[in-house]
């Protein structure tokens, strides 16, 4: 009886969510994977099948291999700069040191500012005229180093990293540092008393136990960066020189909004979506380790 | 700044040193980093107050040589940045709320009323987890387009809806799932309706997992681009679209004064809000992570 009453609630309460699930979410997903495979441009309503040959066209074309390129080197490259850092700083975090509110404050906030910002506030400091960066460089006699960070081939992709990193360091902060707190106590003290000096009691009782926090950074870490698309295109609209900073996501929006080649960018978001799905299944499987329990 | 010095209140008293020399190493890497975003906050700060003219014309580390206060009134209305606050305002508000309350539906009767498709439901919820809003954006702008709705607030913020629902129902449902299992059945017995034991008493006694849930909610629509860029223009933009098309124009319209007064219109708020929440803001995403 009281069952059945409340089981009156499942269809109501289940409905709102679950339209606005499917109908904005579930089915375009599904309408991406399909259109990909129409010859579908232009202003038209007419979306003949082709089968793969979008799929084709975009591994012909050179500028996608460039801009999945980037896209990979965005992704590892960031994975890899964030990992030390971030580690270093958590753990420094649980250490009984001064204004550790303070540190933990400004080291986390940019995880709340918009990307919109932190991309406009890292282009300024990037600016080969006023930026302070490249003054800096200039005041203390390193003129040669004063390049024109966002604008120079070589080094147009690693400044955009960079802004990404330093506003995502704040997320595995805070994550690494509540898996830190869980870690107990009395356990890296026994280590301790068991004559193991810090840097064994770290790498060989503290990362144990935080390894599923850190796998799960990274995997969150490779959905988000392979679709990166605000942080670089609010730096570099047009993919910088040659398209040195030009990622899928932006030349997606680019063969879609500005060309109106939907099919072919149909393909493209489908490649991704399975890119990210690949991806974090391989990372999640190679990340495997035994489960601790404490 | 409650949440700040609170912190520095659980290190133990007992042993409370000088300085540590192993420490130093510690002090060196965190204070740089600070120092450098720190910096890099003043800087702006210091540009906000000059003119466009003093700007362009003295070195960026120069002092301000008067403080023009009035920049940031210009960017507030010539730049528009008061109407792109409104509009973020407003859109993230609703998005996040409405988001929040389905999901919260959905999240109770899925972890608290049995039915025969509870996991069916909430793994299909969790799909959308995997897949970016930005993927699906081609058929979901012509639907838009199709009804009607192809620019404005209104797909805008159907959208938002849509996209919290995956992350909301996932933290939601753990929630409901923590709180005391009789405690539903003993309101009924009570003589309560079941939406009525749904609407004040399992609302109210998750209310922090449901504050938590919105904040996480209103941060990222108040941060979020993409969308708007599709389904907004620069007149009714959101602040991260206004401030991107700002920054666009500065260097031809010469408004940098506008746009470094802008950047901290859009960011003060945000860093106020999260000195005082840290704690609602950490809570609602590790939430989110260490279950999935």
């Amino acid at each position: 009886m009281y069952q059945k009453s409340r089981r009156r609630l499942v269809i109501p309460f289940l409905m709102p969510a679950f339209l606005f699930y499917t109908l904005l979410l579930f089915i375009p997903l599904a309408q991406t994977m399909w259109l990909s495979l129409t010859n579908w441009y232009g202003h038209g309503g007419e979306r003949p099948f082709w089968g793969l040959r979008n799929y084709k066209l975009i591994f012909m074309d050179p500028q996608f291999l460039n801009a999945a390129k980037n896209t990979g080197l965005f992704a590892l490259s960031g994975g890899v700069i964030l990992f030390i850092p971030a580690i270093f700083i958590s753990w420094s975090l649980t250490q009984n040191i001064k204004g550790r509110g303070g540190f933990r404050y400004i080291i986390t906030a940019p995880v709340v500012l918009s990307v919109v910002s932190v991309a406009l506030l890292w282009k300024l400091l990037y600016d080969p005229v006023f930026g302070p960066i490249n003054n800096l460089l200039k005041a203390i006699g390193l003129k040669q180093l004063a390049l024109p960070w966002l604008g120079d081939t070589r080094t147009a992709l690693l400044a955009v990293v960079i802004a990404a990193v330093w506003q995502q360091l704040g997320t595995w902060v805070i994550l690494l540092s509540a898996g830190l707190e869980r870690v107990p106590a009395e356990l890296l003290e026994a280590a301790r008393i068991d004559g193991a000096n810090e840097w064994q009691v770290f790498w060989k009782i503290t990362m144990p136990l935080v390894w599923g926090v850190l796998r799960l950074l990274f995997i969150v870490w490779i959905i988000s960066s392979l679709q990166v698309f605000g942080q670089v295109y609010v730096m570099t609209p047009t993919g910088s020189i040659g398209g040195a900073t030009k990622v899928i996501g932006i030349l997606m929006y680019e063969r879609a909004f500005h060309s109106y080649q939907w099919g072919l960018a149909c393909a493209m978001a489908t490649f991704l979506m399975s890119a990210i799905l690949f991806l974090s299944l391989v990372t999640n499987r190679l990340t495997r380790r035994e489960t601790i329990e404490y | 700044m409650t949440a700040i010095t609170s912190h520095s209140g659980t290190t133990s008293p007992c042993h409370r040193q000088p300085v540590r020399w192993r420490h130093v190493p510690i002090y060196l890497v965190l204070g740089l980093f600070c120092l450098g975003s720190i910096g890099a906050f003043v800087w702006v700060f210091m540009i906000s107050l000059k003119t466009t003219d003093e700007f362009l014309t003295t070195s960026p580390w120069a002092l301000p040589r008067g403080l023009h206060f009035e920049n940031y009134a210009s960017a507030w209305e010539k730049a528009k940045i008061g109407s792109y606050f409104g509009n973020s305002v407003l859109a993230s508000t609703v998005g996040a709320s409405a988001s929040v309350l389905i999901s919260a539906m959905a999240a109770y009767v899925i972890g608290r009323v049995p039915f025969k498709r509870n996991e069916l439901f909430a793994n299909y919820f969790l799909i959308g987890y995997m897949v970016p809003t930005m993927l699906t954006i081609i058929p979901l702008w012509f639907t838009m387009v199709r009804i009607g709705v192809s620019s404005g607030m209104v797909p805008l913020v159907l959208i938002y809806i849509a996209s919290g629902v995956p992350f909301n129902t996932f933290v939601l449902r753990g929630f409901f799932e923590s709180l005391p299992s009789d405690l539903d059945e003993a309101a009924t017995m009570d003589g309560a309706s079941p939406f009525r034991v749904f609407w004040q008493i399992m609302l109210p006694l998750s209310l922090p997992g449901l504050a938590s849930t919105f904040l996480i909610n209103f941060l990222s629509l108040w941060n979020e681009f993409f969308l708007a860029l599709i389904f907004l223009r620069q007149e009714n933009a959101t602040l991260p679209l206004g401030l991107f098309y700002l920054s666009e124009r500065a260097a031809y319209t010469a408004q940098w004064a506008d746009l470094f007064a802008a950047i901290l219109i859009a960011s003060v708020p945000v860093l106020i809000v999260f000195a005082l929440l840290q704690k609602q803001v950490t809570r609602g995403m590790t939430a989110g992570a260490v279950k999935g």
